[in-house]
């Protein structure tokens, strides 16, 4: 069995006053061993959602339904106590906010040896290993960056140590949130070279969640776009670069600088009114006739890609 | 790389802001200085009393009682003959002894109890809670003399007593201290690690908040003092035999007329130890939180 995390119709809700705000709806995606998912899409898209979903890490007001399997075990429905002995150590989360996420007052180094210290690798090999990791993460001198404090560093750095903190522990299936979120052209630039030197070094399985296309493209095997928190389009991440099939990714494409910025008009729907016909529809290019009232299915297209489009319906 | 350099660069200039900043803060203030100074100089007349003192301090000489300062006695004599200045310093070791031992033992009890507390929230921190509190709204002297009428006199039931009088404190700003902390997104993160839970409570969040714990530690020193003073100048507590500052100025007060320094010394005694400890641990603060300037406090 190749597949290492399948996630099936997963639902999330989250109960407010104004209304339900539905965050993720019918997502379905699954990920080989080895491969790179990018779940991409703007802020509000609910892509964290998935992620935290993954992790047990979602509110406890949140309302869940669905399937998560990871390596053929349904880790959703598991207890917080179940589930423990998964959290860190076979899933591992680069979290969001990389100045919060570190303890300001312990060493850089000293924070990624104690996922060592967990996995019970003694403390002789942890300096070397620490070292090891912070060198894999492009930092030029690691015994330096081991022996900072979190303030010493640069946002930038600071993103790169919290994955090595996330590395550390060995897991088979690494989640990062957002991790190009925040950071200036150059330290974006080496978080990109950083990311895929581990894809060549490491061939992690890893669940990348960002807004970044770039980044997207130059590590991402598997792409699926999420509009409104529903995946509105996945595939290849080559063939949707160059072929989007949904109006949204098309958008996004020709939103990036170098494809001349165009921006799409209007906003995505708010989760709580959502329409009932194509949640695209107000601004969709074409406006087919049924967008108007009936909501689209996903619909696989020539196997390996799915789209969430009328226009491919037939 | 030019990473590198700025990276050096980053901690060349951190280390002369960051790692210095409170050493930097204290060698801005000179009274802080003094008063460290002053508080080593204390804790070694403190400890090396018996040694220092030049007489013993419970030798009587009912012929030389309530005498003013002499060659043989420089601070004069009590009522029963016994020299003054021996009697003050032994006085102070008595005064430190009780005092330290009883922060340091409700300085643990505090912190594992109110962290406990304020980490498991639920059910477990609102039973801790309200004893916390039910602690806190007993008033102090009055907690302590009826203790003192139960555990009977003595260095040891004093500071018993004490302990039991003092821990809530410690354990309630702990307990705010953790609450607060403990939303941080580190702590989150730690749990995303797989880190249990009282690794990250020791290793993460104590460390990030003990500093003002550690100032009312400082401070309450001083109370400590002053409790214990006022306990045997209300006569429970000390048995008389252990030269105490309270007891002190109790038995001197019917001499005050012809022997004045009887009650002026262990006074002036009480105040300057109970000042000392308080402007040190409001120094340590001004020094460690980054949100006060140089000019003091909030």
């Amino acid at each position: 069995m190749n597949t290492v995390l399948e996630v099936m119709d997963l639902n999330v809700t989250f109960p407010t006053r104004a209304g339900a705000i539905r965050a993720s709806q019918q997502v379905s995606f699954r990920m080989q061993k080895g491969e790179i998912s990018v779940l991409i899409g703007e802020t509000g898209s609910g892509k964290s959602v998935i992620g935290l979903a993954v992790l047990h890490l979602l509110p406890e007001a949140a309302i869940i339904s669905g399937k998560i399997n990871y390596n053929g075990r349904e880790i959703l429905s598991m207890s917080e106590k179940e589930f423990s002995r998964f959290r860190g150590r076979d899933i591992s989360l680069v979290p969001q906010n990389p100045s919060g996420s570190l303890d300001p007052l312990m060493r850089c180094g000293k924070q990624i040896s104690e996922s060592l210290e967990i996995r019970g690798i003694s403390n002789l090999k942890q300096s070397t290993e620490v070292e090891n990791i912070l060198s894999n993460l492009q930092f030029s001198d690691p015994k330096l960056t081991a022996a900072s404090f979190p303030h010493e560093l640069s946002g930038g750095m600071r993103q790169r140590v919290t994955t090595g903190i996330a590395l550390a522990s060995e897991p088979k299936l690494l989640v990062s949130d957002e991790p190009t979120k925040g950071l200036d052209y150059s330290s974006r630039k080496t978080s990109m070279k950083m990311f895929l030197h581990l894809k060549h070094i490491r061939k992690d399985t890893h669940l990348l969640i960002t807004h970044d296309l770039d980044l997207a493209r130059m590590i991402g095997d598997t792409i699926h776009v999420l509009y409104s928190g529903e995946i509105i389009e996945s595939g290849p991440v080559d063939e949707i670069f160059s072929d989007p099939h949904h109006p949204y990714t098309e958008g996004l494409i020709a939103a990036l600088p170098r494809n001349g910025m165009k921006a799409m008009p209007g906003m995505c729907p708010g989760l709580i009114d959502l329409p009932s016909g194509c949640y695209f529809y107000s601004r969709c290019p074409y406006q087919c006739e049924q967008g108007k009232t009936i909501h689209p299915a996903i619909i696989p297209v020539n196997g390996r890609r799915s789209v969430r489009c009328h226009r491919f319906s037939r | 790389m030019s990473e590198c350099t700025l990276s050096t660069q980053v901690r060349k200039i951190s280390i002369s802001i960051q790692k210095s900043d409170w050493l930097y803060r204290f060698k801005m203030r000179r009274d802080l200085q003094v008063a460290c100074v002053l508080i080593v100089i204390i804790l070694i007349i403190g400890f090396f009393a018996p040694d220092i003192a030049p007489q013993n301090p419970n030798i009587t000489d009912l012929e030389g009682k309530n005498q003013g300062p002499t060659a043989d006695h420089i601070l004069g004599t009590d009522y029963l003959g016994r020299d003054l200045f021996s009697r003050v310093i032994c006085g102070l070791q008595t005064s430190l002894e009780i005092a330290l031992a009883t922060i340091v033992i409700s300085f643990i009890i505090g912190v594992t109890i109110g962290s406990f507390s304020g980490y498991q929230s639920g059910w477990i921190d609102n039973v801790i809670g309200r004893i916390i509190d039910v602690f806190l709204a007993f008033p102090s002297v009055i907690l302590a003399l009826a203790l003192m009428m139960l555990l009977g006199s003595g260095v040891l039931n004093m500071i018993i007593m004490l302990s039991i009088v003092q821990w809530a404190s410690f354990a309630r700003l702990t307990r705010g201290q953790v609450l607060a902390e403990k939303n941080q997104e580190y702590v989150l993160s730690a749990k995303a690690a797989a880190l249990p839970g009282w690794w990250t409570m020791t290793k993460h969040i104590l460390p990030n908040c003990i500093m003002p714990v550690i100032v009312l530690a400082t401070i309450d020193i001083g109370h400590a003092i002053l409790t214990i003073a006022t306990l045997s100048f209300l006569g429970v507590g000390i048995p008389p035999a252990i030269p105490e500052w309270g007891s002190m100025i109790n038995s001197g007060l019917p001499y005050m007329r012809i022997a004045p320094l009887n009650v002026i010394v262990p006074g002036l005694a009480i105040t300057c130890v109970t000042l000392l400890f308080n402007i040190t641990g409001e120094g340590i603060r001004d020094i460690t939180d980054p949100k006060t300037d140089n000019e003091g406090s909030l």
